[in-house]
């Protein structure tokens, strides 16, 4: 037990006195949070309102409507201010889109492209045309009756503006469903009204009920009966703000970022030490191995999780900075946030373990350890909200990054432990399993 | 008294069945109490071996015990009672001269005062008192190599493996390290196995001496006199040529001189070793002006391990 806390000891005490190191491990990292920081707080020098608001966006409305209804109107009606001189105060989606309504496509993907618009939604001509009953088909009897038809919306983004196009898209997606959904509705009680009734579906089939529909249709896809809610309450039901939190997400998502890069290079200074034969001098002396590359690995465990904290405390700081007031980031759970911080730099220690196994220089541990973390917070979306994709929500899983950013979150918007538990143990998990196989890759390679 | 390290047909293959044999089954017996040196040029298999028997590579066939204790069954044994100086500077630059010789120390299972005391009893053997407390990083070359000595000391090994201790020292060093391996059998009764490629380090300070070639002892165990008796009653004529170029034709009549048993030359200096070396040298000369070749200077020299090396190899040990 002694020599192993000898070199954790020795890890820490060479880490810690190297300033370079210090400047990688910590300056670095905060002087990107700071400008983290700073570019949500939209550098306008209210620093004490961290919100986005009026993201320039625009419908193109080329909706022709159908006999029930022209549900291209509903976008326009829940984006647009029907007077924007007298906005209304309480209408979250009027504060946070600057939005218009269009007509033309191509001027307003042009409008994209310039970088004045950060997206665009078109609605096509037959927006509504598909989503409404065939009437037709009543003719047929109840068995023949569609339960609703297939629309499609095309939404451009600018790029450059990879946060304002996920909450605009899903506000959109939210819309969208809304309407589906009370299409489904009045599908289902009309073909429930024509297996009761068959003599309904004759005059459904004749356009008697045309006006009717419309008007039920209307109302039921209107903003106000949609069920698309905006609002964010925690769990404990209060009312946690109307704005996207960008430190809420990015804070723990960079955190994590750089603490990932602090564990797994620590765990492969091993092959370092080997480079420079101290490996060698200590596995000569009557150390058991294991111990010796067991306590590397603590080393860089311990280190990562005081980067992990120091960059809990300073962005915290900043975030209450950036707005006049204590504002705490990461959640009131704080047994939470430690386990969730020791699972997280777990899981980067034994990433670097099993690198360090497999690897056989330093320079390849660099190398490869900076791509692959790269890549991880790439795929986990550390860098930007991940476009809807099932594949890429199915890899993003793969990596510590998602796993710990989605915990912090969770804590962040106030949920308890337990919901961050599954978390906690796969990471955990994930650098026990990496950590024994890469003692034993690493061991190996040594004796041959 | 049995052997305090014996080598019994120690192996190393690397990456087999392809990969290079660098050491072929040696065998050898060290006793307890001397200064035993493994000669031999680069990659002769001396780094290897030393690794083999300090455990820290597994040897593919063969055994050695130290010290009564199997490499291969009882490495935890054996490195109780072993200290090993590599050749490397195996320290950690950011680390004091002491900090280094205290975290070595608790590796060896040292605590309390009796590390306080190892630390304090090997800065006074490598003679670094006042420069204990600053790191490791502004010592000079000679300064590191003695805490890297200092380390192998710290546990009062019975045997210590010294792998080219000198490599890369000043000459004011170099003594010093020698005076100190010298010091380690005469004070505290240390069995020293010593490599180098340097032919006078071995000559000067071993009771016994064995050369390592290609991966196999080719001569020794012995004292260097029972070496020296290998090449008999030859001299070694050094002849430093006034040109780099060394004419093979002028090479080949050297070697069809009488007396002449084997000629090498390296960078502008050809190596001759000859029984009564002085009456070969005139037909020398005149062997290397009627190849237009002149002869700036030349040295006579009793048969040395040099010689040795040259005579069963036919190359010189720095070639």
């Amino acid at each position: 037990m002694r020599k192993l806390l000898a070199i954790v000891w020795k890890e820490n005490y060479e880490r810690f006195t190297d300033r370079a190191g210090l400047l990688y491990m910590l300056a670095a990292p905060l002087a990107l949070s700071i400008i983290l920081g700073l570019a949500f707080s939209g550098l306008s020098g209210n620093s004490s309102d961290i919100s986005i608001s009026d993201i320039p966006v625009a419908i193109v409305n080329l909706d022709e409507g159908s006999a029930q209804a022209r549900y291209g109107d509903i976008f326009v009606q829940a984006f647009v201010p029907p007077n924007p001189e007298n906005e209304d105060p309480d209408n979250t989606l009027h504060h946070l889109f600057d939005a218009r309504e269009m007509t033309d496509e191509a001027e307003a993907r042009a409008l994209v492209e310039r970088g004045d618009l950060d997206a665009i939604l078109v609605i096509p001509p037959d927006f509504s045309q598909s989503l409404t009953l065939d009437a037709a088909a009543f003719a047929g009897g109840p068995e023949n009756v569609s339960l609703g038809g297939h629309a499609e919306l095309t939404a451009y983004w600018n790029s450059g503006a990879q946060i304002n196009w996920s909450i605009f898209r899903d506000v959109v997606q939210g819309i969208a469903n809304g309407i589906a959904n009370s299409n489904i509705a009045i599908n289902v009680t009309v073909s429930g009204l024509i297996q009761a009734n068959p003599l309904f579906g004759l005059q459904m089939a004749t356009g008697a009920f045309n006006d009717t529909f419309a008007e039920i249709a209307q109302a039921a896809s209107q903003p106000g009966a949609n069920p698309i809610n905006l609002r964010q309450v925690n769990v404990q039901g209060e009312e946690v703000g109307q704005q996207f939190d960008p430190l809420q997400y990015f804070g723990p998502a960079f955190a994590i970022f750089f603490t990932g890069f602090t564990a797994v290079f620590g765990a492969a200074s091993v092959l370092q030490e080997q480079r420079d034969w101290t490996l060698q001098r200590m596995i000569v002396t009557p150390t058991p191995s294991l111990i010796i590359l067991a306590g590397k690995m603590i080393a860089a465990f311990v280190g990562g999780v005081l980067q992990m904290v120091m960059l809990i405390v300073s962005m915290t700081l900043i975030a209450s900075l950036l707005r006049g007031e204590f504002t705490n980031i990461w959640g009131d759970d704080l047994l939470g946030v430690a386990l969730l911080t020791l699972a997280v730099v777990a899981a980067g220690t034994g990433i670097g373990a099993i690198l360090a196994g497999i690897v056989k220089t330093n320079e390849q541990a660099n190398n490869f350890g900076s791509l692959i973390l790269i890549i991880m917070g790439m795929i986990s979306g550390t860098f930007f909200a991940l476009p809807e994709n099932p594949a890429l929500t199915l890899i993003s899983r793969l990596t510590f990054h998602w796993w710990g950013r989605e915990g912090f979150t969770m804590l962040s918007n106030g949920h308890p432990l337990a919901d961050v538990l599954p978390n906690i143990v796969v990471l955990t998990a994930l650098g026990l399993v990496c950590f024994v196989a890469g003692l034993w890759l690493f061991n190996r390679r040594l004796e041959a | 008294m049995p052997p305090i390290i014996e080598i019994r047909q120690l192996t190393k293959h690397y990456n087999p069945p392809n990969g290079p044999l660098a050491v072929k089954g040696i065998n050898l017996n060290i006793e307890q109490g001397e200064i035993f040196s493994l000669l031999g040029p680069n990659g002769a298999g001396k780094t290897t071996t030393i690794s083999m028997i300090s455990c820290l590579l597994a040897p593919t066939s063969g055994d050695a015990l130290v010290a009564d204790h199997s490499i291969v069954h009882e490495s935890i044994a054996v490195k109780s009672v072993i200290g090993v100086v590599p050749q490397e500077i195996a320290l950690y630059p950011r680390l004091s001269g002491r900090q280094n010789l205290r975290f070595f120390g608790q590796l060896y299972g040292l605590t309390g005062r009796r590390l306080n005391e190892a630390v304090q009893w090997v800065l006074d053997i490598i003679d670094l008192e006042d420069a204990a407390d600053r790191k490791v990083e502004t010592y000079s070359g000679g300064m590191k190599r003695r805490v890297n000595i200092g380390v192998g000391l710290l546990h009062k090994p019975q045997i210590v493996y010294m792998d080219e201790p000198t490599v890369g020292v000043d000459p004011q060093s170099r003594r010093r390290i020698l005076d100190t391996v010298m010091e380690l059998k005469k004070q505290y009764g240390m069995t020293v196995l010593y490599t180098t490629h340097y032919m006078e380090e071995a000559q000067e300070i071993s009771d016994r001496v064995a050369i390592i070639d290609n991966g196999q002892i080719i001569a020794g165990p012995g004292s260097v006199g029972e070496l020296i008796q290998v090449v008999g009653e030859q001299d070694t004529l050094r002849l430093h040529l006034g040109t780099p170029e060394t004419p093979p034709a002028m090479l080949e009549s050297f070697q069809r001189v009488e007396g002449v048993t084997s000629v090498s030359q390296q960078d502008g200096e050809v190596t001759v070793v000859a029984r009564r070396g002085r009456r070969a040298l005139p037909e020398l000369i005149n062997i290397a002006n009627q190849n237009h070749v002149d002869i700036a200077s030349v040295a006579v020299q009793e048969p040395d391990l040099e010689a040795v090396f040259l005579h069963l190899t036919g190359r010189a040990l720095r070639e």
